[in-house]
Order: C-alpha cells, then structure tokens, then sequence
C-alpha cells in the first residue's frame, strides 16, 4: 500500500515538476541561455502570491495567472538587455551562466532586504480542506489541486509550441537558429517572446510552489534551479515533450526513495542527473547528443 | 535592373579575410553557378548575401534596393530564397511544419506549388524531417525555401550527401523551378554537373573571381579545363 502511496504521490509531484521546470527548457531550447536564476524566479513568483494572498486575499490559484503579465514584461526588458552581449559572445552559453549567476545573486539579495529572511507560507485552507481519498490512501488535498492546476499550464504551453504559429517558429528556431533566420524568421523578436513566456511560466508556478515545497524563503532559488536542470536534463534538453517525462520520472524516483531510503532521498536529483548525464546523455526522450 | 547585384564584396571572419572584391549579377530566369574547391569562399558568399554574416565591404542590391545593412529576415521578404548547406530541414518539425515556417515571411501557407514541383512529399506531409531519406529530405529544404516565393533562390550544394541518381533527379526540377520566374544561384564543388546546369558561372578561387562566362566560353578555354576539369 505504501508503494501505491508512493507512485500517485510521485506522479502529483511529478506534474508539478514539469511545470516547474517547462520555462527552464523553453528559455534554454531557444537561445541557449543557461538561466540560473530559475529558481530565483519561481521565489520571487511565491512572494507576489504570498503578498496577494495577505494583502488583497487573492487565491494563489488565482496568482498562477495574475504574474504572468508583468513577468512577461519583465522578461522582454532583461532580454533586450542581454540580447546584444549574448549575440557578440563566442561562447553564448558560458556568458549566460554567468550573467544569470549574477541575476541570481541580486534577486536573492534584493528579497532578502525587503522582505526579510524568514521562510513565509500560506495556508493550504487557501486552496482546500481536507485530505483527499484515492485508492484506499488519504493525500493533501493541496497536492491534487497543484497538480490539477500544473496539467492545463503544461498543457498551454505545449498547445502553444505546437499548435500556433509562434510556437512552430520557435520550434524551429530551437531545432537551428541560422537555418530558422535563413528562412526569414525574425529570430530575435521569436525568442523575445520565448523568453517572456518562458520567465512568465516560471513566475507562475512559483505561486503555488509554496504548497508544494513547504513555503517560500529568499534563499530557495539554488535548489529549486538544481531541480529543474535535473528534470529537464532527464526529459532532454531543448525537448518540451521530453520536460512531462522527465518531471514524471523524477516524482516517482523521489517519492519512492523517500519511502524505502528515506536519508538519502535528498541526494536523487543529483544522482538521476548523473545517471542520465553518463548513460544516456541526450536525456530519455532525447536522439541526439547535445554539441556543447 | 538585375534581380541581385553584388559590388566589391568583401567578407572578413575572425579576423582573417575570406571574400575579396566579388561582384556579379543575376536576373529571374538566370540559372548561374558559383563554383569552386572546398574552402574558396562559396557558403561565405551565399551567407553574406543572405545577411547571416557581416560583410566588411561592399553593396548588395535585390531589385535596385541596397540592403546590405538589413537583417536576414528583411532579405527574405524581398524575395530571396535560401537552401542552406547544413540539414536544409528542421529535422524536429514535421515536413508539413516545415514547409509552414518556410510560408510564414510571407503569411501563406499554400503548399500546392511546392507539391507540384516535388510530388514525392505529399505522401511524408506528417513525416518528421528528420526522418526523410538524404533525398527527400533536400527536397523538403527546397520546397521549405520555394515557400517564400522567392524571385530568386540561392542553392549551396544542390548535391549535398546524395547519390549521383538522386543528384541528377534534383538537378533536373532546376529548369522547373526557374520556369516560376525564379533566378537560381547553384553553388557547387562539381564543375562538370554546374557547367551543364547553369547559363553563366562564376570560378572562384581564394576568396576571388578567377573566371567566369557561360559553360561555352568556359570549356573554351583551354587554361580553364586543364586546371579545374582535368584534375577532377
């Protein structure tokens, strides 16, 4: 029973660490940016849902739409920022490591001023009461409604990409940007919105992050930046199908060690990330092996 | 006025230069071959004049308009087409979605034309790309560049990976796709398929224009097919 109680655990978490981790891969998958600040994003997403919540009473489920606009706005300004030092660099990817790194630190500190260090939690009445029943096992009932909510964004995002024309342009641009500018695509203006969409979804699941991962603190963005690396990297780089399965495997690999290694279960983004880095470098989904 | 007109191109990378002082012409209907060794500087030039690399010097004009200072992307719209030498596909897109992306400069997405020219593909529309044969495959990358309604289509290497059958079959929808009105700039290491393609070719050597003048003139030359036609 314990082990059922594992895996729908594990796939609940799992939906919604493909929705965590889905902007990472978009915002990587179209211009190579290595965003470190993810996690950084989805903190500063918890907060503003925090703040709603307290503030103006706004559900958090309410929140995962509300950031969205100004994130996006947000993401366009910080893009058309780097947009120029990134094109210039010879190693695009190694200079947004470092930027981000840099984003990273600053959003942290910045939270940390004004709002404190403290870790801050809304109350999971905000969203239900009571447990849920399913199969004979009682479960938080926050975690059906975060992963019922995690389900339609992932949902929308990959409509997006692939039912629209946007999103087939940033298909393509992801599959090889020269060859998508060769065919007249304005690939600056395509991964502008990328990356807007990208931060925007990532702000969006940090509204209900908080209930998943037992609050918000300023200084939560590495870990959770760790996370989403190893669930897109399992799933595959730059492949957005692939983000589903990887946040899947991952759920249930966690929940399970949780169950039958409690100790080391800490240590299981670390260890599929390897594993898949040294056996199956393109990820599980993935056919071919990244370049760089 | 031609279609394209090329001055004294001259193209830098890394600091090392690669293009020096080209200049050509070509018109709709044109079928024109640059041809030359591995390395002389061909892809360079087609990318120059798509913009995706930064000329040093030099104008490019498409249709009298000098565009040397816009985007690819501008390029395009002004009807120039491109097949790269690279996959010529996205490999991750169905054949259907890549003939869309090839449309979309141009807000159409009639694939007829396209169809017409390479039947082959109305049966792999829901194919992904990269799952074509080497064969359909250059098909699907010509047809994604047709999508613009081009005026003028830049090919670099129409052979690139194929058999010599499957060359030839590609190398005879050429007059095909110039009978739409399209000028065609056929770029190749293979001098004796370009002479018997193209109304006019350009030799390039080290970056330069050594020679050029139509298949005629060119074999004519004795000096011409003892250096570039007897060794191969």
């Amino acid at each position: 029973m314990l082990f059922e109680y594992a895996v729908v655990a594990g796939v609940l978490f799992g939906l919604f660490y493909a929705f965590l981790s889905i902007g990472l891969n978009l915002v990587f998958g179209v211009q190579r940016i290595v965003n470190l600040a993810h996690g950084d994003v989805i903190m500063i997403g918890g907060f503003a849902s925090w703040e709603l919540y307290y503030t103006y009473h706004i559900s958090p489920l309410l929140s995962v739409v509300l950031v969205i606009p100004p994130t996006v706005l947000a993401g366009f300004i910080i893009y058309r920022l780097i947009d120029g030092p990134l094109s210039r660099a010879q190693d695009p990817e190694m200079l947004s490591l470092i930027l981000f790194f840099g984003v990273s630190q600053i959003l942290e500190a910045l939270v940390t001023i004004f709002l404190g260090n403290n870790q801050r939690s809304i109350p999971d009445s905000s969203l239900v009461h009571g447990p849920v029943h399913f199969l004979g096992q009682s479960y938080p009932g926050v975690w059906w409604i975060v992963a019922g909510a995690s389900i339609p964004m992932v949902g929308l995002v990959i409509l997006y990409l692939y039912r629209t024309k946007l999103g087939t342009a940033t298909r393509a641009i992801m599959a090889d940007p020269i060859e998508a500018a060769a065919v007249g695509i304005d690939v600056r203006k395509v991964s502008a919105i990328t990356f807007g969409v990208g931060l925007a979804i990532t702000a969006s699941v940090g509204a209900i992050a908080p209930f998943m991962i037992g609050g918000v603190d300023p200084s939560e963005g590495v870990n959770l930046t760790i996370l989403a690396f190893a669930v897109i990297v399992i799933g595959s780089l730059g492949n957005i199908g692939g983000t589903v399965v990887g946040g899947l495997i991952f759920g249930v690999a966690f929940e399970l060690a949780q169950l039958y290694l409690p100790s080391w279960s800490s240590l299981i983004p670390y260890v599929l990330l390897l594993a898949v880095l040294l056996f199956k470098p393109s990820g599980v989904l993935g056919k071919r092996v990244r370049s760089a | 006025m031609s279609k394209l007109v090329v001055e004294e191109l001259s193209v830098s990378l890394e600091g090392k230069r690669v293009l020096e002082g080209i200049s050509f012409e070509v018109d709709t209907v044109d079928i024109v071959g640059i041809v030359g060794a591995n390395g002389a500087g061909k892809t360079t030039l087609l990318n120059a004049v798509a913009g995706l690399i930064q000329t040093t010097t030099g104008k490019i004009s498409l249709d009298g308009v000098d565009v040397s200072q816009l985007g690819p992307e501008e390029r395009i719209r002004r009807s120039l087409g491109y097949v790269p030498d690279g996959p010529g596909v996205f490999r991750s897109l169905t054949v259907r979605e890549n003939l869309m992306v090839g449309g979309m400069v141009r807000g159409d997405e009639d694939i007829e034309m396209v169809i017409t020219l390479f039947p082959d593909l109305k049966n792999c529309l829901s194919m992904l790309a990269g799952s074509l044969s080497a064969y359909q495959r250059r098909q699907c990358a010509f047809g994604r560049a047709l999508m613009s309604r081009p005026s003028l289509l830049m090919i670099d290497e129409l052979s690139l990976g194929l058999s010599p059958i499957s060359a030839d079959a590609l190398a005879r929808t050429l007059p095909d796709i110039a009978a739409y009105q399209v000028g065609i700039i056929l770029v190749e290491q293979d001098i004796d398929r370009t002479l018997s393609l193209v109304d006019r070719a350009y030799v390039i050597e080290g970056g330069s224009i050594v020679v050029d003048g139509s298949p005629g003139e060119l074999l004519s030359q004795g000096s011409f097919v003892e250096k570039y036609l007897w060794g191969s």
